[in-house]
């Protein structure tokens, strides 16, 4: 996400609100690790809130502006007014402290300069000396190459980088060209040594900086189509994304699905279960997923439902997460039989209104299943035209209990005069009884 | 802050290359959502629904947004019945929705069908949003990437199940494979003629993305899919590009990487009689890289489908995706700037270009004579600047290799240039060669009144002669 870009231009002159000394920050520093973190990160690299220690503040970035956003809060967000829990003065200890941890880029700018060939080397074009066809303000304070409106051009970033602590940094980049990129920090143009790896190139320079204010400057003459360009700083395990495309890629990259009023159906790719699993979840915090291939009921779990950030940023390669663990799950659990037999199924729809309910033909015979939750229970209701003697496979985990049929050895067995109708109650086993 | 970023796209469509009479309009999404249009359709009552990438369906209804439905699996294909129900083409299959109690919602999610492999690939995408002319709608289904228990020969891979083929089903759910061969087909569209065309983007066994004609039992090029038809793994390993490039069907056009396009998305014919400009009975495609359209016009040769790419507007947003026209002839542009990063810095959203009736000065179209080529402009030409043009033509490789250049490049002479009585149509002789793209610079050219043109070039894709 991308947060509406409102520039704190200038933080670093700005008058503290409290006495702004090492103990104040370290003070703030304590409650910052005791409650913010859940939201913004340990390093304030932003979670469910948003990251606080790049320059883009979204409600202000004075730090009146900050102590107040603290101070009242934003409770439809899932911010609480923190003035009703600490002292103003605790409050202020926060903001110095997160003002301490103020990293990257401010007043970055750029030139565009269209039509610019590579056909020399990068120092020999002087980008610098040419004159721009357009220049201006980069709206986020990332450098950005993919700006130009043309197919051939030279870009200049240019602004200062702020450091949050003296030391040997590790300057990484990932981009699309070997040549023609060029880096100045306070003047000094960098040596790197950029080497080719698949589809991309890749280096990694190794530069001493003092915490504090640089001057830096990117020049880059476009080679290969615009694509990915990633630069990054890195220091005992801390990334300071420095590029658009690092800094989204540093991103939250977490969407929770949730179900609050009524059940949630979903049809997402999910870790543990096979693909065309169809996910469902309650209100009562009961998830539960049906395999369409062999109408089983093929996962179940509690509390969060999904996490599909991961299926979902970037190009979705990888799976949703469930971050509870599954009572069961796999390529099925509750799966019904008929005549003890695993039945031909044939998936045809499933509908959300007046419950969530899956239809199939099971040996050309119509057969729907109802699901609710009841508590920490699920409860299913099956409706079947079969005329046979239908059976439900119990799984680890859980207990099926029905008035309609009685359990043995690891099946519950349908009274046939139920097939019409029948209900299942499927509880999880409790662990030691 | 709304109105800053109206603003700055008002900015980036003036600067951008626009021609004359055409303005980019920003509709607003609904907010907090993902709102990455990846399907797109306008229903008779001008209703606009939209599938997201994200996996909701939103109705545009009297300006207002309303969520028709969710928590589908990256729908990439939409299209709206009469009967008011949609159906949309998701990952693991093909959907009719339909709001049965009508309260604006739907509430059955009917599968049409799923007799396709769909192994949980992030690459393999169903795409669709179109029906035949016998009333089957038409999917085509991505084959998959980075994937080592799968096939392939190349790059992109396929666990079987059709992957890399086309296939129709019928609305009682019958379902039948059409063709082979795609690779990442990410747009379907249709001709004035029912004539279904895809594009193709660029990759192993596709030197530059394509359109091409959609015709039953074609093969179209990249062959793991060969693996669903009668060919085994190793027959398939043993054989060169060279047996394949015997079997392909040759695109109806190459569209130039990088000058035109890098991702294009679904071909949208212009019926607008007028409307839309002077462009009618043409081909709109969207790029989701350069956020851009460009237009194909057809020429038929016999049963095969040949034409010509003109770059058209920059300055998108966002990565253009999914077009359709609406009945004032206005085009709906949807959006999506992820996972293939596009120039537009938004990373979604909805735009919708209208023309105002200015005539651009602009080349209407370009069509191959016996001997030469026929350039019909929209506005005569000032007759002292006839001959100062170039030509060049070139070719791609077909290989497995990712993407090719240009190969051959070659200038090329023409002569005996000729303008129409009505000062509008340039003809001249060329010697022509098959199987090569023709691209024209008209930069020099100008009207009567010493106008420039705003899109200079013409890519002409020869496969026949007349």
């Amino acid at each position: 996400m991308i947060k509406n870009s409102i520039f704190l231009l200038g933080f670093w002159l700005l008058v503290s609100v409290n006495a702004n000394n090492d103990e104040s920050i370290q003070r703030g520093k304590k409650i910052y690790e005791t409650v913010c973190f859940a939201c913004h990160g340990k390093n304030l690299e932003g979670g469910s809130g948003f990251n606080l220690r790049d320059t883009v503040w979204v409600h202000g970035g004075t730090p009146s502006e900050i102590l107040k956003t603290i101070k009242k809060g934003f409770p439809e967000k899932g911010m609480i007014p923190f003035e009703t829990v600490f002292k103003e003065n605790d409050l202020k200890d926060v903001v110095n402290f997160i003002l301490s941890r103020q990293q990257g880029f401010k007043n970055l700018s750029y030139k565009i300069f269209q039509n610019l060939r590579a056909d020399k080397p990068i120092e020999d074009l002087g980008l610098s000396k040419l004159k721009p066809e357009k220049s201006g303000v980069l709206k986020l304070p990332y450098l950005d190459i993919n700006l130009p409106e043309v197919d051939w051009f030279g870009i200049q970033n240019s602004g200062i980088l702020v450091i949050p602590e003296s030391g040997e940094y590790l300057l990484k980049g990932i981009l699309r060209q070997g040549s023609h990129i060029q880096m100045l920090i306070d003047g000094k143009p960098l040596k790197l040594d950029i080497q080719k790896e698949k589809w991309q190139y890749t280096f990694e320079h190794k530069v001493e900086l003092k915490k504090g204010e640089h001057d830096f400057e990117l020049n880059y003459v476009k080679i290969h189509k615009k694509a990915s360009f990633h630069i990054e700083l890195e220091k005992d395990g801390m990334t300071m994304p420095l590029s658009k495309g690092a800094f989204i890629k540093s991103q939250n990259r977490q969407i929770v699905i949730a179900s609050t009023t009524k059940p949630v159906i979903l049809r997402k790719r999910i870790d543990g279960l096979p693909s065309k699993t169809i996910a469902v979840a309650f209100p009562e915090k009961v998830n539960v997923a049906i395999n369409p291939r062999n109408a089983s009921i093929n996962g179940l779990w509690y509390g969060e439902f999904v996490d599909i950030g991961p299926n979902v940023f970037g190009r979705g390669r990888l799976a949703s997460l469930v971050k509870t663990p599954y009572i069961f799950s796999g390529d099925e659990g509750i799966t019904v039989l008929e005549n003890t037999s695993k039945a031909e199924v044939d998936y045809l729809e499933y509908s959300t209104y007046p419950q969530a309910r899956f239809h199939f033909k099971v040996n050309d015979k119509k057969l729907s299943i109802e699901m609710t939750a009841l508590g920490e229970s699920l409860i299913l209701t099956y409706r079947s035209e079969s005329k046979q003697k239908l059976s439900l496979q119990v799984p680890e985990g859980v207990t099926l209990e029905s008035l309609h049929g009685q359990t043995v050895n690891n099946t519950l067995i349908i009274d046939p005069k139920h097939n019409e109708k029948f209900t299942v109650k499927v509880t999880k086993k409790e662990t030691g009884k | 802050m709304k109105y800053l970023f109206a603003l700055l796209s008002l900015i980036v469509s003036l600067t951008a290359a626009t021609p004359d009479g055409y303005k980019i309009e920003t509709i607003e999404t609904p907010e907090g959502v993902r709102f990455h249009v990846t399907g797109m359709d306008i229903d008779k009552q001008g209703n606009v629904y939209c599938a997201t990438r994200f996996g909701d369906v939103w109705k545009l209804q009297n300006k207002r947004w309303q969520k028709f439905a969710e928590g589908l699996h990256e729908p990439c294909g939409l299209l709206v019945e009469e009967d008011g129900s949609v159906v949309v083409t998701q990952k693991p299959e093909m959907t009719r929705l339909i709001d049965s109690n009508k309260d604006g919602v739907a509430d059955r999610y009917i599968e049409l069908t799923s007799e396709f492999g769909f192994h949980n690939n992030y690459h393999e995408f169903n795409f669709g949003g179109v029906k035949d002319n016998e009333g089957n709608y038409v999917g085509t289904l991505n084959l998959g990437h980075e994937d080592s228990k799968a096939f392939g020969l190349s790059l992109m891979v396929t666990r079987g199940g059709y992957r890399g083929c086309a296939y129709k089903v019928s609305p009682s759910g019958e379902f039948k494979i059409i063709a082979s061969g795609l690779r990442s087909p990410a747009g379907l569209g249709k001709n004035s003629s029912g004539d279904i065309f895809y594009t193709d983007n660029q990759g192993d066994y596709v030197g530059t993305s394509m359109l091409l004609h959609l015709r039953e039992n074609h093969f179209y090029g990249h062959p793991a899919s060969l693996i669903d038809k009668d060919f085994t793994a190793e027959k398939l390993k043993s054989m060169k590009d060279t047996d394949f490039d015997k079997m392909r069907t040759r695109p109806v056009v190459w569209i130039p990487h990088n000058e035109i396009a890098q991702s294009p998305g679904n071909p949208e014919w212009d019926n607008t009689a007028g409307k839309f400009g002077p462009f009618s009975n043409q081909f709109f495609i969207g790029d989701q890289s350069r956020s851009s359209l460009f237009r194909v016009s057809l020429q038929k040769i016999g049963d095969t489908y040949q034409g010509c790419v003109f770059d058209f507007m920059t300055g998108f947003q966002s990565g253009a995706m999914r077009l359709r026209f609406d009945a004032e002839g206005s085009l709906w542009v949807g959006e999506t700037g992820r996972g293939w990063l596009s120039r537009g810095a938004k990373m979604y959203g909805l735009q919708k270009v209208s023309w105002d009736g200015t005539l651009p000065f602009e080349m209407q179209d370009v069509k191959l004579t016996k001997d030469g080529f026929k350039v019909t402009f929209t506005k005569e030409l000032d007759q002292e600047s006839i001959s100062n043009f170039t030509i060049k033509s070139w070719h791609y490789d077909y290989t497995r290799n990712y993407g090719s250049p240009v190969r051959g490049i070659q200038p090329v002479s023409f002569s005996d240039v000729n303008l129409s009585e009505d000062k509008k149509v340039l003809t001249f002789k060329v010697p022509l060669s098959e199987e090569k793209v023709f691209s024209f610079d008209f930069s020099q050219l100008k009207s009567l009144v010493g106008k420039n043109l705003i899109n200079k070039h013409a890519y002409y894709t020869l496969i026949k002669k007349l």
